[in-house]
């Protein structure tokens, strides 16, 4: 285990797209903060830290996507991971390399999200919510992380085709796909009108119940679904409103226990031709 | 062999694969998948009471196409340089310039079935159950023939992209990425140039109380040079998209369909000229 780790970390260094996503991710994060924050200054605007920073925390799924295509990619098309069990690897322990490999290069990527945010602070100052504040929602953020390292590393390692790329990175967007389609739909409110504009000027109403504002255990089973998509949690840190903080770290442990022992389950059973 | 003929067997063997091309028939199925569910969000909101009009979710395939598109060009034409075909294709006598426009004839018609793959479900079902467009069908029409032309251009910059690099992974990672880059640039575009020039006055209530708040300049108004910068990149292929949707409602300028064909015979230029000299190896 330590050496195929040690053999793993070696090539992530040399890696062309471990480095290409680093570096995407430090410089758009660094930027866009920049900007955002120029924008809100030179407009007057009372802003916080808070409401750029974690902007990128939705877009960080892609670039681990990404790298985990093209690593686990290469174990196949390289013949590594034969390579690797003919010297008398497990397969269990090839598996959670490449999962702790991922990992690794995850939290590298959302440390230089964290890096790159920071150009703020000299324009708005540091967080409005305190370094409690960021240490919590910087948590959430790795639950994900975490939990997609888990999903992509399935995928990675049980598609071996030539296709395997293009779906790892397709179901980021998948995933994205059905967090915001949830999150539309919890974001409903409860009761519309209250305000009617005439030609007399605006006047206030009675609201009226939302029709398609979803209540009760409906409500409760979308939340959770929310929770259990990383990139729905993405999505609630990114809005700074993350519902139930708990629960969206005990999905990201379901998740990410659920996918590698199903994992694991199954590249013991796999054909590596 | 003559240059028509040349094209006319490599058409005939490409679409030959296409057919049995597994990923072409996923990109097909993901669209029509996608059109259900978009087709149901529809029907489900009208039977709630909001106004969903069809042509509003007719009109979405042109945000999911450059994604899906991406994702198929890249496994198509990078199966060329995987399985060998590229270099059999020129050791019996087809010009490199016959095989590139071959491949770019077949993505742009496979861009064009997977868009159908959409719009199939939408219109057979849409119109029965949604009640028809609302769009007179010139401007229906006109959108189509817009967003195909779209499609079009960007297949031939994900072609122009898998016929100069062998390695499909990669390719596969760039197309996607490009895909995506180019949508959200879209969506930051028609923000920025919705923007409008002046804040209209307003009335708020506070503490119980109407007040009136003053017309102002808006200073998220983007003008002069940035502006016209802004509004030359927001014709770009992948960006259009947006613009598509934001102006589908009136009459698609011209100059959409024009900036797609200029970005195709663009992208198709520098690909041939790049892969006349590339190393096949």
């Amino acid at each position: 285990m330590t050496n195929l780790l040690r053999a793993n970390f070696f090539r992530m260094r040399r890696d062309h797209m471990f480095w290409t996503c680093f570096g995407t991710v430090l410089v758009c994060s660094a930027v866009f903060v920049f900007f955002w924050c120029r924008e809100d200054v030179q407009r007057g605007f009372q802003v916080k830290l808070e409401q750029h920073y974690f902007n990128m925390a939705m877009s960080l799924g892609f670039f681990i996507a990404m790298f985990a295509a093209m690593f686990l990619n290469a174990e196949y098309s390289d013949g590594t991971i034969r390579n690797k069990l003919t010297v008398g690897c497990i397969r269990r322990e090839v598996y959670l390399a490449n999962f702790l490999t991922v990992l690794t290069a995850s939290l590298f990527f959302t440390a230089a999200w964290l890096i790159g945010g920071c150009v703020g602070i000299p324009m708005v100052g540091p967080w409005g919510f305190g370094l409690g504040g960021l240490a919590f929602h910087v948590l959430i953020v790795v639950g994900s992380t975490v939990a997609f390292a888990a999903i992509f590393t399935f995928l990675g390692m049980l598609l071996s085709r030539r296709t395997a790329t293009v779906t790892v990175v397709l179901s980021w967007f998948a995933l994205l796909l059905a967090a915001s389609t949830v999150e539309n739909t919890l974001s409903e409110p409860e009761f519309v009108g209250g305000i009617l504009m005439t030609v007399d000027g605006m006047q206030a109403i009675n609201p009226e119940p939302n029709p398609r504002y979803v209540s009760g255990a409906l409500r409760t089973f979308y939340e959770v679904v929310r929770d259990i998509i990383p990139a729905g949690q993405a999505i609630q840190v990114q809005n700074l409103a993350v519902l139930s903080p708990l629960r969206a770290l005990l999905c990201d442990l379901g998740v990410t226990a659920v996918f590698t022992l199903g994992g694991l389950a199954l590249f013991e059973r796999k054909d590596l031709k | 062999m003559s240059a028509k003929l040349s094209i006319n067997l490599l058409l005939r063997a490409n679409f030959y694969r296409l057919w049995r091309s597994a990923s072409f028939w996923a990109a097909v199925s993901t669209m029509f998948g996608v059109g259900i569910f978009e087709l149901a969000v529809g029907v489900h909101a009208q039977r709630q009471g909001t106004p969903v009009p069809l042509d509003n979710r007719y009109m979405l395939f042109v945000l999911m196409s450059g994604v899906v598109l991406s994702a198929f060009c890249s496994l198509f034409v990078g199966a060329e340089y995987s399985d060998g075909a590229i270099r059999n294709k020129i050791a019996v006598g087809h010009s490199r310039a016959a095989v590139y426009l071959a491949n770019l004839v077949t993505c742009s018609a496979a861009g064009v079935l997977i868009c159908l793959g959409y719009i199939l479900p939408m219109t057979a079902a849409g119109i029965p159950l949604m009640g028809g467009f609302t769009l007179p069908p010139a401007s229906v029409l006109w959108f189509t023939l817009c967003a195909f032309l779209m499609t079009a251009a960007l297949c031939a910059i994900f072609t122009m992209l898998a016929l100069l690099n062998q390695n499909k992974a990669v390719v596969a990672v760039v197309c996607i990425s490009l895909a995506y880059f180019l949508l959200f640039l879209g969506i930051y575009f028609n923000s920025r140039l919705t923007e409008q020039a002046v804040i209209p006055a307003r009335e708020y209530i506070e503490n119980g109380q109407i007040l009136v708040r003053e017309a102002m300049p808006n200073p998220a108004y983007v003008q002069g040079f940035k502006r016209k910068i802004f509004e030359a990149l927001y014709v770009l292929p992948g960006c259009q998209a947006v613009h598509l949707l934001a102006t589908a409602t009136a009459v698609c300028p011209i100059r959409l369909p024009l900036a797609s064909l200029g970005a195709a015979a663009v992208s198709t230029a520098l690909g041939l000229a790049l892969f006349r000299r590339k190393d096949l190896k």
